[in-house]
């Protein structure tokens, strides 16, 4: 609509003779332009990364998640690697459902057992050795990494 | 966690972009624009049959250890996909699921070793199905060997593809893990394996439909043509190096039976003149 508007703008200034005017009308229009060119690049960008997000998520999904599977070798390292392995074997959007109902919930129960592992007061309670936690309670040898 | 959180949104994403349509399409797109290069309609040809290229290295990589179920498989696929392209196309995910168990039970010995290396037998058959490179693991070498003495038995210099890896658990003295930090070492080879299978059947979907395949490829040996006989007519010295590679694919393509005898004709030359030989080949 602006654009339109200052085209005919420009149309009118040209009609009257008023050169200058009608010059200063261009420019107007011509900057209104290419910033209208620059947000539709920016659409079709986002666009594009719309299209292929999906397969970059899951790649770099995999590489992740397979790089702690070999780094962390133990029975929560078996789920992980059984996601990613899944993940080759299975549609993407079976994949990506697995992913968003079941690792989100296991991920983070793993996280708050690792958390909690740390403190001596949790370590010593019936509940936390119930949920296996001396599996969870470590020491960290990569502190920084981890 | 955060990736994870990124599927989520991805999820529907996938759903508005099917990943399998949309690369296709991008392909195709790419490959019928003159204004592309021609490497596009290069990679159209060769990504016919680069499944039989890359089993057939497999192959040629399992000949030595032919004994092991991976290589088995990998010789029994390229026998059997190179004679039914079609059922390639139909089952090219057979391979994919056949990695992914190796890959799974390979990690799975790694957690669970104890379980086997007290019975050599049994570390017979874990060796044959591809979850370890070496049967030496057995728990009185472990007790009595040091690492390096065990690594020198399981070493096996013929080979240099299934150089075998060498998990860190042999300096456990005493059964329990010292560190769950990178305890099972991944067989890369595998690992590898699976992320061209992988990619091997992402382009299947590209060739899954024989009739389009089949226009499509009339369309894209004219517009080569077209292109090599524009550049003729302007007196340019042709350049068009992938014209030539594509007739030369498309010839070995419709003469492959000729190759074929060709190539049985030399066997019977260099092997050994027989009843046995001359029924075989006959």
């Amino acid at each position: 609509m602006i654009t339109a508007n200052l085209k005919k703008d420009f149309k009118k200034q040209v009609d009257k003779g008023d050169t200058a005017a009608a010059i200063a009308a261009k420019e107007v229009y011509k900057q209104k332009k290419s910033r209208f060119n620059k947000k539709s690049k920016f659409q079709k960008m986002k666009a594009g990364v719309n299209r292929y997000l999906p397969f970059l998520v899951m790649w770099s999904m995999r590489a992740m998640v397979g790089l702690q599977a070999y780094m962390y070798c133990n029975a929560f390292g078996l789920l992980h690697i059984t996601w990613v392995l899944l993940s080759f074997c299975l549609p993407n959007n079976v994949t990506f459902f697995i992913s968003s109902v079941f690792m989100i919930p296991i991920y983070t129960f793993e996280f708050c057992m690792v958390y909690l592992g740390q403190s001596h007061f949790v370590r010593q309670h019936a509940w936390f050795q119930q949920l296996g936690g001396p599996t969870f309670a470590r020491e960290f040898k990569y502190p920084l990494l981890e | 966690m955060a990736g994870f959180w990124l599927m989520t949104s991805a999820t529907y994403l996938s759903v508005e972009h099917e990943q399998n349509k949309t690369l296709k399409d991008e392909f195709f797109k790419r490959l019928l624009d003159p204004t592309r290069s021609k490497l596009w309609k290069f990679a159209f040809y060769l990504f016919r049959y680069i499944q039989l290229l890359v089993l057939l290295t497999l192959f040629l990589f399992g000949e030595q250890h032919i004994d092991l179920l991976p290589n088995l498989v990998y010789i029994c696929a390229f026998v059997v996909y190179t004679t039914y392209e079609r059922l390639y196309r139909k089952s090219s995910k057979l391979l994919i699921v056949f990695l992914a168990l190796q890959i799974l039970g390979q990690y799975f010995f790694g957690l669970k070793y104890h379980m086997f290396v007290e019975h050599p037998e049994e570390m017979k058959h874990v060796a044959w199905l591809g979850l370890t490179r070496c049967h030496a693991y057995s728990q009185d070498n472990i007790q009595t060997k040091t690492p390096k003495q065990l690594e020198h038995m399981c070493s096996d210099k013929s080979s240099t593809f299934y150089t075998p890896t060498f998990p860190t658990w042999i300096a456990e003295k005493d059964g329990k893990p010292s560190s769950i930090y990178f305890r099972q070492l991944p067989f890369w080879q595998d690992v590898l394996v699976l992320i061209i299978m992988s990619a091997l059947h992402q382009i299947n979907h590209f060739y899954n439909n024989q009739r389009e395949v089949t226009q499509t490829a009339a369309r894209v040996y004219d517009l080569i043509r077209q292109d090599e006989e524009s550049g003729k007519k302007g007196g340019e010295k042709s350049t068009n190096y992938v014209y030539v590679v594509i007739r030369i694919l498309n010839f070995l393509e419709k003469n492959i039976k000729f190759v074929c005898i060709g190539l049985m004709l030399y066997y019977t030359a260099m092997a050994q003149t027989n009843i046995i030989t001359s029924i075989f080949f006959g």
